[in-house]
């Protein structure tokens, strides 16, 4: 571990770090979005829960869902509580997430 | 060294100017040159708090990171600290992941707080940490350099880097350092982390996500009453009930009727609290921020800008001449982070 490198130059180090683990995978494509529940997760800042709602309008009025789950989260700068997204996983299809700011 | 092998990716460079351009080239810095970190003297840091290069010292579950003692030497070597100063810079580490200060959030968001080191105890004196003129601006190393390391930790191994993480719409200068220590000495009250429970004679630090010291200034009254009511006065004019905290710094000149007439530091909490009270209708109008989320005091008659005496940091630092003080205002309101303060290990 040496400081002076042989043709006279300096070794210097990495000041950075990544991310412990930057895979993630997929969740699997719901397909045909007729009879399924659809979640919707905001983050609570101004007019997010609004855009979602107007989300969920959309998506209802193409397809024929079964009905929509809507949750949101308490404090927009933390991740969403364990729970939250526990239960918005078992109960929908698929989820549609919203940041108003 | 503690055991262990450094692990950092090392790069050859012809020199020390060249190393600087480097760093530059690389978005590694904070627009000032920094200090080239070689493998001896990360060796020479990590002896210094005798930690191993691969100890966790804080983790950011959010970002799925960790802060290893290895990244922190590397970065305060490249701030300009001395080995000396890696117990302050550990510790403030560790405190900022704990989970009610929210580095996540502070550190991505548009609010654009700083990350403050407030140093305590005998450790001030032994790393010459400023509380005294001009403590907020340039004077000492360790103010410089600890509160520099602190930022560029958070850029480079948090991720934080402005305009992609970090989204501040302004900043502040405190971005660049933000530490400072209390005038232990001249106070008449117990400093902070005394307050919160640890030893007088121990050494640590608070870490606070703070915006920018708002002064002002008071040179015309004659009683603790008529200094305590420009500082609510301030309070008032900048904060917003929110639930956060808010610290007060009170320079010597400032304190002088208040120590002569024999406030308590709970005295000055409690006379704060309830001379910055306003009807629920002049914070509505102000609409600084809660009407994005649930109003918490809707139907309450009179509101403090804290929620609590016990929500207010008050200290005395600055320099001796100049009736100044300044309010410190919490990232975002405060409702999403909390100071946090640590002893520093076998200190």
């Amino acid at each position: 571990m040496t400081t002076e490198t042989s043709n006279g130059g300096i070794t210097v180090m990495d000041p950075r770090a990544g991310a412990l683990d930057a895979s993630a995978e997929m969740a699997p494509r719901p397909g045909k979005l007729d009879g399924k529940v659809l979640g919707l997760l905001s983050n609570s800042k101004l007019n997010a829960t609004e855009l979602l709602q107007m989300v969920g309008d959309m998506l209802g009025e193409q397809f024929e869902l079964k009905y929509v789950k809507a949750a949101s989260k308490p404090d927009a700068s933390r991740p969403a509580p364990e729970d939250t997204v526990a239960e918005l996983a078992r109960e929908s299809d698929f989820a549609v997430v919203a940041i108003g700011d | 060294m503690a055991e262990g092998q450094l692990a950092s990716q090392t790069f050859q460079v012809p020199d020390t100017v060249e190393a600087i351009e480097f760093y530059f080239e690389q978005g590694l810095t904070d627009g000032l040159p920094v200090v080239p970190p070689t493998p001896d003297s990360v060796a020479r840091f990590l002896d210094a708090v005798g930690m191993a290069p691969g100890q966790v010292v804080g983790t950011i579950p959010t970002r799925k990171r960790e802060i290893t003692a290895e990244k922190v030497a590397i970065n305060a070597i490249m701030a300009g600290c001395k080995p000396e100063y890696m117990p302050v810079v550990t510790t403030a580490v560790s405190a900022m992941c704990e989970e009610k200060f929210n580095l996540h959030g502070t550190s991505a968001s548009t609010a654009g707080t700083g990350h403050m080191v407030l140093v305590h105890g005998p450790i001030v004196k032994e790393l010459d940490i400023n509380y005294a003129n001009n403590l907020f601006g340039p004077t000492k190393r360790s103010n410089a350099t600890i509160g520099r390391a602190i930022r560029l930790i958070i850029m480079n191994v948090c991720g934080s880097v402005p305009g992609i993480l970090d989204k501040s719409t302004f900043g502040h200068p405190g971005k660049y350092s933000y530490c400072f220590a209390e005038n232990e000495e001249l106070s008449p009250w117990q400093p902070l982390h005394v307050e919160r429970g640890l030893p007088l004679e121990s050494s640590a630090v608070t870490v606070y996500a703070g915006n920018a010291p708002i002064q002002g200034s008071d040179h015309g009254s004659h009683t603790g009453e008529g200094i305590l009511n420009s500082i609510a006065g301030v309070m008032v004019a900048n904060g917003m009930p929110e639930g956060g905290e808010m610290m007060v710094v009170i320079s010597p000149e400032v304190l002088l009727h208040i120590r002569e007439e024999g406030w308590s530091k709970q005295d000055v909490k409690n006379y704060l609290f309830e001379a910055t009270k306003r009807e629920y209708a002049f914070w509505d109008t102000l609409d600084r921020g809660w009407s994005a989320r649930s109003d918490p005091h809707e139907g309450t008659e009179v509101v403090s800008v804290v929620d609590s005496p016990d929500n207010l940091m008050v200290l005395v630092a600055g320099g001796t001449a100049g009736g100044f003080f300044c309010t410190i205002l919490p990232w975002g309101g405060g409702t999403g982070t909390k100071s946090v303060t640590k002893q520093i290990p076998g200190m």
